[in-house]
């Protein structure tokens, strides 16, 4: 079991993810923008942070930039699960790499069964 | 003039805007679709609502790739994409009583293609093609790869011998004024043609009927990539 940040800014999905998450045994709490989730951090303590790379305001990019400038969250895993195709979030392997980025997924291209199986790899650090 | 293709722009960027928008709630009913949990019916809204995105990812590929000024082209692997497109289609088949074949014999090295706009190409004109053998006796769809003269040609075949290269004319140019230009094969708008043919169209891999005994199918040829093929 493990705490989940969940990054979402359609209540729908951001509801079906947790259900499927929760389901496999794990916390989650769902912020739906990249200001509440940098306030909230310390408070949730994520061993792993799946986002949206399109957030209302900041993106999940610059939320990134955000929290790998904290010391105590450099290494927290990051699965990035957005709307837009990998070829379209324009993200090289270089920023993926500075950034962190463990995964970048299609949400339609993903089941939630993969995308539970893929969280419980990362966070055991099979992955 | 000017105004007219400033009005076409708009048009272009309210469409694309549209179908990003419209994709969201298929992959909220894709999503709840597992959460509900395994049953026939419960795959079969999977396999529609998948089938509508692909349709709509072509769309907003193809509207990508035009006003891009250089296409990348990569060496991809004939055998390896369309085991993948049959692979992706499978199911949506089977819930249409579909048998869907793949036939790669032989060896095909790498062709020159854009590995995104070529698998969606496929992918679209595959579930077209189920589409189309709806009413047929024998519901078969078969994805083909040959090598021609000009190069190796991928397709997706099935039984019906009304796809002629009048029939595809006929349709381009009703494109968007008729509710089933594609009349004879196709029920709907054919949609999902016309997206493969301009994502082929950008690749310069033309669109065309072909035969191949007694199927006929829509086909793009592509030409051998030179780098070494380590398949």
């Amino acid at each position: 079991m493990a705490n989940i940040l969940l990054l979402e800014p359609d209540t729908i999905l951001g509801k079906q993810y947790s259900r499927a998450l929760e389901a496999a045994g794990h916390r989650v709490s769902v912020c739906e923008d990249a200001q509440t989730a940098i306030s909230q951090i310390d408070q949730l303590s994520p061993s792993l942070i799946i986002l949206e790379l399109l957030l209302p305001a900041h993106s999940g990019a610059e939320f990134l930039y955000e929290l790998r400038s904290y010391s105590e969250w450099q290494a927290v895993p990051v699965i990035m699960l957005s709307r837009v195709s990998a070829a379209e979030t324009g993200l090289t392997a270089k920023t993926r790499a500075e950034l962190g980025i463990d995964q970048v997924l299609y949400k339609q291209d993903i089941t939630l069964d993969k995308l539970v199986r893929l969280c419980g790899r990362i966070i055991e650090g099979d992955q | 003039m000017q105004d007219l293709h400033a009005d076409n722009r708009g048009d272009g960027r309210l469409f694309a805007s549209l179908a990003e928008q419209v994709k969201l709630p298929f992959v909220q009913i894709l999503h709840e679709s597992e959460l509900i949990g395994d049953s026939q019916e419960t795959r079969l809204i999977r396999e529609i609502s998948r089938s509508a995105l692909c349709l709509i990812d072509g769309y907003l590929l193809q509207a990508r790739l035009q006003v891009e000024s250089e296409l990348m082209l990569d060496s991809v692997s004939i055998s390896s994409l369309l085991h993948e497109v049959s692979e992706s289609l499978q199911d949506y088949a089977k819930a249409h009583d579909c048998e869907l074949t793949l036939e790669v014999k032989g060896r095909f090295g790498p062709v020159n293609a854009n590995r995104e706009a070529f698998l969606s190409a496929l992918k679209n004109l595959g579930y077209s093609m189920i589409d189309a053998t709806s009413g047929l006796k024998h519901k078969t769809v078969t994805l083909l790869v040959r090598k021609q003269a000009r190069g190796i040609s991928a397709g997706v075949y099935a039984p019906v011998p009304q796809l002629t290269a009048d029939l595809v004319d006929r349709a381009k140019q009703l494109e968007g004024n008729s509710h089933q230009p594609f009349s004879g094969l196709l029920g709907t708008n054919g949609a999902g043609v016309f997206v493969a043919d301009k994502l082929l169209d950008t690749m310069q891999a033309s669109m065309r009927v072909a035969r191949s005994g007694q199927l006929t199918g829509l086909a793009a040829t592509f030409t051998p990539s030179q780098q070494l093929a380590l398949i």
